[in-house]
């Protein structure tokens, strides 16, 4: 650190980065800049504009395990408000920007670029760049102005210089930044961070949010109509939209400049009252602003309302509510990349395209970070992965992604501590998780579980089964016969009791034999008694050859105890025949295993049933509606 | 519903685990006790329950 007394005032300035030849007297003002062995003061450094940045020089924080403290920053104007780039000493000895907004986090560092960099009056849109290897896409192009300087800097700035600047997008969060106030231009490589992934401390302290104590506000009258109007987002927002005549105020404007004026026909009011503070597991917000936006389909409108939330460390988040289903909202700076069928990928997971329709704002309350217009339009494009939801909105060639994720009406009531009932849900909400997503997993797990043990069991039963032939006879019948009946000789049916199995065949043709018989068991008496028919026609006709019936028949008694046994048989018939009788103990079978299969299978269909008819509700309101192959049953899932 | 699916499982399983080891199956059967001893000397003085049955 090399500290020298300002040429000015004499108050000691220091230098505590190597890198920095200027810094801002924090006394007089003046701008210092550092020779080798003396400074220079080139002037007053223009005023800074009051911000509501939470961060400030000797912030320290720690980025990727190296720790850095914050030296200095320039301010800068840009279309759509004031964004910091603060200088960071790292103590590795590395000089590294941060750049801050509303919330927004950026680390970058200069980077030297061989390859030539295109012209700032080349550059549009969507181009697309290579900078070392990283493929980057051009966000935004514009002129920013240099506000002012503070601290200390690793070159010269001054209030009032305008900075032509363009903002790159890569893969994984990655940017870069292109600054054209140079003869050659500066190329800044980085990425997007988390506020709580920095792990600043020294941060600026804002009275409401450091102490627990009740939300503040700023309090101004209305230029248009003199009615009150109150602003929460600690400067950090640029419209607000006054409550009693719908102006839309710019309160980044000295003058509060109306820029607009709402004309709704109906108001609507919110079901989170504005400067109602939520807990959120990302932190504490303060709802700031309200507004509905809709979009036409076939004629036919369809309105959600968005209610934005302040937090002054961690910026902006949004709860959108349509029929009364939830998303929690946070801007990403992660870049998605489309796939071929119109899905897209995002942090590894697959986001199906649900739809695209050009929203329009009609109804606002409260404050927002843009200049908000009645009727503002933008194109948005909703993918999802319940219960997340990625949306892409494209507002003439500025794209902006955003992804959120389902949050139950009850949960959002207990963030807010709410004592009144929030709308009514209806049908199924785009990124409602399926009640039965975990259960059919579950159900599947058993189902599978459960066929494993039936094909055990079968699996068992077939390896163990006496499978026995115990008595075959081959006897003759004639009709002629005065005595039809017969028996067989006894025999014995061993093991527990079991099935038997009575197989018979007999050599009709063209010709039936009917055969009643009767499995008597000779120790006890008890008798089984059944019939059964055994038929065989063949021939041929105009079609051709034909059959019908068999020659052979079986018939499985069950739960036959062991013992010793005879068969009675009692034949009927028109014409002679043999036939053969075969006793089999304990057959195992398939059907008794085909029908429990049947039964554990029956649950999980039902289930699968279900959580498709889920599905189906869920994309009913889609551009990619399901098949109607069943009813969408009843609206109301409360 | 998880619940309901075990105790559904369960009763099929132990169902199809008794009736595989009974040998239980589905026959239109009579079963008839007391049967002489004599049917096996003379065995047309039985009467089947299924001898009238109609057929071809």
């Amino acid at each position: 650190m090399v500290k020298v007394n300002c040429p000015s005032c004499g108050a000691s300035v220091a230098f505590q980065s190597s890198v920095s030849i200027l810094a801002v007297c924090e006394h007089c003002n003046s701008t210092l800049v550092r020779h080798d062995i003396n400074v220079e003061d080139v002037g007053k450094m223009a005023t800074l504009q009051i911000d509501g940045s939470p961060l400030q020089p000797g912030v320290l924080g720690e980025y990727k395990g190296v720790g850095f403290s914050v030296v200095g920053r320039i301010q800068l104007r840009y279309d759509r408000g004031i964004w910091n780039e603060w200088h960071l000493m790292f103590s590795d000895g590395r000089s590294g920007w941060l750049g801050e907004a509303g919330g927004t986090y950026a680390v970058s560092f200069l980077r030297k670029i061989d390859s030539p960099i295109p012209s700032f009056e080349t550059l549009e849109g969507g181009m697309n760049l290579q900078l070392r290897d990283q493929k980057f896409q051009v966000q935004n192009v514009e002129s920013a102005r240099c506000i002012a300087g503070q601290g200390e800097l690793p070159f010269r700035v001054a209030g009032g210089y305008e900075a032509p600047v363009a903002d790159l997008l890569g893969d994984q969060g990655s940017f870069a930044t292109l600054d054209y106030s140079e003869d050659e231009p500066l190329v800044f490589i980085g990425e997007y961070v988390e506020f709580d992934d920095l792990h600043l401390s020294n941060l600026r302290e804002f009275e409401s949010w450091s102490n627990n104590s009740s939300p503040k506000v700023r309090a101004f009258q209305c230029v248009q109509c003199g009615g009150a109007v109150t602003q929460r987002g600690l400067l950090q927002t640029t419209s607000v939209v006054c409550p009693s005549c719908g102006a839309v105020i710019d309160v980044s404007d000295e003058n509060l400049k109306v820029l607009s004026t709402f004309e709704a026909k109906t108001k609507v009011k919110p079901a989170i009252p504005l400067g109602t503070r939520g807990t959120f597991p990302d932190g504490e917000f303060e709802l700031i602003g309200f507004l509905q936006r809709f979009v036409t389909v076939e004629g036919v409108d369809y309105h959600w309302r968005e209610y934005l939330l302040f937090n002054p460390y961690k910026g902006f988040r949004w709860l959108s509510e349509y029929n009364g289903h939830w998303n929690y909202i946070k801007s990403t700076w992660h870049r998605p990349s489309m796939l071929g069928d119109g899905d897209t990928r995002y942090k590894g997971r697959t986001f199906r395209h649900f739809q695209s329709a050009t929203a329009k704002v009609d109804y606002v309350i409260g404050e927002f970070y843009w200049r908000v217009q009645q009727g503002e339009s933008c194109l948005v494009s909703d993918f999802i992965d319940p219960p997340r939801m990625l949306s892409v909105e494209n507002t003439e060639g500025d794209i902006s992604y955003s992804v959120g994720e389902y949050m139950e009406p009850e949960a959002i009531a207990d963030a807010f501590k709410l004592t009144t009932p929030l709308p009514t849900r209806i049908g199924v909400g785009a990124t409602q998780p399926s009640p039965l997503n975990k259960a059919a997993s579950r159900v599947g797990e058993l189902a599978l579980a459960f066929l494993a043990i039936a094909l055990a069991i079968q699996l068992a039963t077939l390896a163990f089964s006496q499978n026995k032939l115990v008595y075959q006879k081959e006897l003759a019948y004639m009709p002629a016969d005065a005595e039809r009946s017969r028996v067989t000789e006894v025999f014995e049916l061993n093991g527990r009791a079991s099935n038997v199995m009575v197989r018979t065949r007999a050599n009709v043709t063209n010709a039936w034999i009917y055969l009643s018989m009767a499995l008597i068991n000779d120790d006890t008496g008890t008798a089984y008694d059944f019939g059964r028919e055994i038929g065989y026609y063949f021939g041929t006709d105009s079609d051709g050859a034909w059959s019908e019936g068999s020659q052979t028949d079986a018939v499985y008694l069950p739960h036959v105890p062991a013992g010793h046994y005879y068969l009675r048989v009692e034949p009927e018939g028109t014409v002679p025949a043999t036939y053969m009788v075969q006793i089999y103990r304990d057959v195992p079978r398939w059907w008794m295993f085909l029908v429990t299969v049947g039964a554990i299978v029956v649950f999980p269909a039902v289930v699968l049933w279900m959580k498709r008819s889920f599905e189906f509700r869920r994309w009913s309101e889609s551009d990619h509606p399901m098949g109607k192959f069943m009813s969408t049953g009843g609206e109301d899932d409360e | 519903m998880i619940r309901a699916f075990v105790v559904f499982g369960a009763l099929v399983l132990s169902a199809f685990a008794w009736g595989t080891y009974t040998g239980a199956g589905y026959v239109q059967y009579e079963e008839i006790r007391d049967v002489p001893k004599s049917i096996r000397n003379n065995p047309g003085v039985y009467r089947s329950v299924y001898s009238r049955v109609p057929h071809k």
